[in-house]
């Protein structure tokens, strides 16, 4: 094997994966060339060197957030459960009123006003809308400067003949005079 | 031959509808989670954009989506080096800020045939170390016709990552 | 004794909030981490973190332990963190979806450069974002997970032999890329 072939395998020489007779081949090698011991030393090292990427810490609001949206899934479980059972007792609670005659219609008032103020503040959302565009509509400013941030960086090019332009196509270069 | 051309080309299309589909129903899936886990205030604040976001003018939205996916297309670290940038330049007084702003739009006010020159030429640049860049911004025409107030403000627009 | 995974999903399942809270504890920062390294945005880590342990919970009534939990929880993760990219834009599912091997830079003689500790990390972060994105998740599953090869294989979906042809040609073109870099002392 040529030292192509013998680097090739370090990895796997390292791993203990090679057969008997590969592994004489590859260390008798290493024995005579310092290009390829020198290739088994980086292999080792830069998989160490990885190691300088430590681990972070876990923003504490990414797990707040993340627990007050299971408790909402919880209240939402509850109300899903509650809701039809509520709604059963309120029609047998309606029904046994009508049949034992106390229809008194006067007295019973739904009190509608909250909802409605509820409604109205949202009713013209469309949360499907809404839920698409979320990933813009929370950093709209920033994304609507985007061009202009990304045009920054071309500024000190605006005014500079390409280096490498010959003369002739040098004078059709923008020139802007202030 | 034209047939198997015209094959392949809806075999294409289909393929990228499928990935955009795709694409959309994650950004669907991720901004879901996301608006659930919000507080009240918080979509209070996201359903004040979105009445705004809704009477925007159809291309100020086309062209604040495209920059969404430029910005996406951006490298994280090119990605910090824009927010970066984004906090500079809002940190300017305002007066400052729209002197600084006037410079910027030469670029957005080009042709867009001598806009696109020197974006490749730009992309050239990019293979250029922090320091080359810095040495080369220096010894440029627009360097030197800033103020020395002005320099400094460029200079954390430009690399503000240093 | 500290308790098991499977333990913790049983109580799960029966709606103990408690053990939803110790496991979150105990899995939430390897989670953050795989995503973080991965994807190389902490907003975008953070959202996986959240969707991953939002889909354990409502899996829970339905999980049935076939497999080790930190198998199953990293293949969500690994999901999530292809669907982002995916999202990100079509250039990157060239190096995601096939078994695009790079060729191995040169070998040349690197001097021994002494660096900080921060300029090594950087050094480290551009080296594995310059990877193909399978061979990228591979080689964080070893390296910051310690999982085995047939592990790593069973999150990824591959085999034994793809995981370590994915690992060692990384250690190759990653020797090329440290090569010389020595941390000061």
């Amino acid at each position: 094997m040529d030292c192509r072939n013998i680097q090739r395998l370090l990895p796997a020489y390292q791993d203990k994966e090679l057969t008997g007779a590969q592994v004489r081949e590859i260390e008798d090698h290493l024995l005579t060339c310092t290009a390829c011991r020198d290739m088994k030393s980086a292999v080792s090292e830069s998989w160490s060197n990885l190691g300088a990427w430590e681990d972070s810490e876990v923003p504490r609001r990414a797990r707040e957030s993340l627990m007050s949206c299971v408790s909402r899934q919880r209240k939402m479980l509850w109300i899903k459960i509650a809701l039809p059972v509520a709604a059963t007792l309120v029609i047998i609670f309606g029904l046994t009123i009508r049949y034992m005659g106390y229809r008194n219609e006067g007295r019973i008032q739904v009190p509608l006003a909250s909802t409605d103020q509820m409604s109205t503040e949202h009713a013209d959302v469309d949360e499907d809308e809404l839920i698409a565009d979320l990933h813009i509509l929370q950093d709209e400013e920033f994304f609507d400067a985007v061009e202009e941030l990304v045009s920054i960086d071309y500024l000190p090019l605006v005014e500079e003949p390409s280096q490498t332009e010959t003369d002739e196509q040098r004078s059709s270069l923008p020139v802007i005079v202030t | 031959m034209t047939r198997s051309m015209v094959v392949l080309l809806t075999a294409a299309f289909v393929l990228l509808q499928g990935l955009s589909a795709h694409a959309d129903e994650a950004m669907m899936r991720r901004n879901k989670i996301l608006w659930e886990s919000m507080s009240s205030e918080e979509k209070d604040r996201v359903i004040r954009s979105y009445h705004e976001w809704k009477s925007s003018p159809p291309q100020r939205k086309e062209r604040i989506r495209r920059n969404y996916d430029t910005f996406n297309d951006l490298s994280p670290e090119e990605k910090r080096m824009l927010r970066a940038r984004y906090r500079n330049l809002n940190s300017l007084r305002p007066s400052v800020r729209e002197r600084v702003r006037e410079k910027i739009n030469r670029v957005e006010s080009l042709p867009p045939e001598n806009r696109a020159e020197i974006e490749k030429r730009y992309l050239k640049e990019r293979e250029r170390s922090a320091d080359e860049r810095m040495r080369h911004l220096q010894g440029s025409r627009f360097w030197k016709d800033l103020s020395d107030e002005e320099r400094d403000i460029f200079k954390k627009l430009i690399n503000p990552m240093e | 004794m500290e308790e098991t995974d499977i333990a913790l999903m049983a109580r799960i399942k029966m709606g103990d909030a408690k053990a939803f809270e110790v496991l979150l504890a105990r899995h939430q920062k390897s989670v953050f981490n795989l995503a973080l390294r991965f994807l190389g945005d902490p907003d975008e880590a953070e959202d996986i973190m959240q969707n991953t342990f939002l889909r354990i919970l409502k899996a829970s009534r339905t999980y049935t332990p076939e497999a080790k939990f930190t198998t199953w929880l990293y293949t969500i993760v690994k999901n999530l963190c292809f669907n982002v990219l995916r999202s990100r834009k079509s250039v990157e599912l060239v190096s995601m979806d096939n078994e695009y091997l790079p060729d191995l830079p040169a070998t040349e003689e690197n001097p021994i450069a002494r660096i900080s500790q921060s300029q090594l990390r950087e050094t480290v972060i551009g080296a594995i974002g310059k990877l193909p994105k399978n061979m990228q998740m591979a080689v964080i599953l070893s390296k910051y997970h310690g999982l085995q090869y047939d592990e790593i294989a069973a999150i990824m979906g591959c085999s034994v032999n793809a995981v370590k042809l994915r690992v060692h040609r990384a250690k190759l073109i990653l020797a090329q890329e440290l090569k010389g870099l020595k941390q000061e002392t």
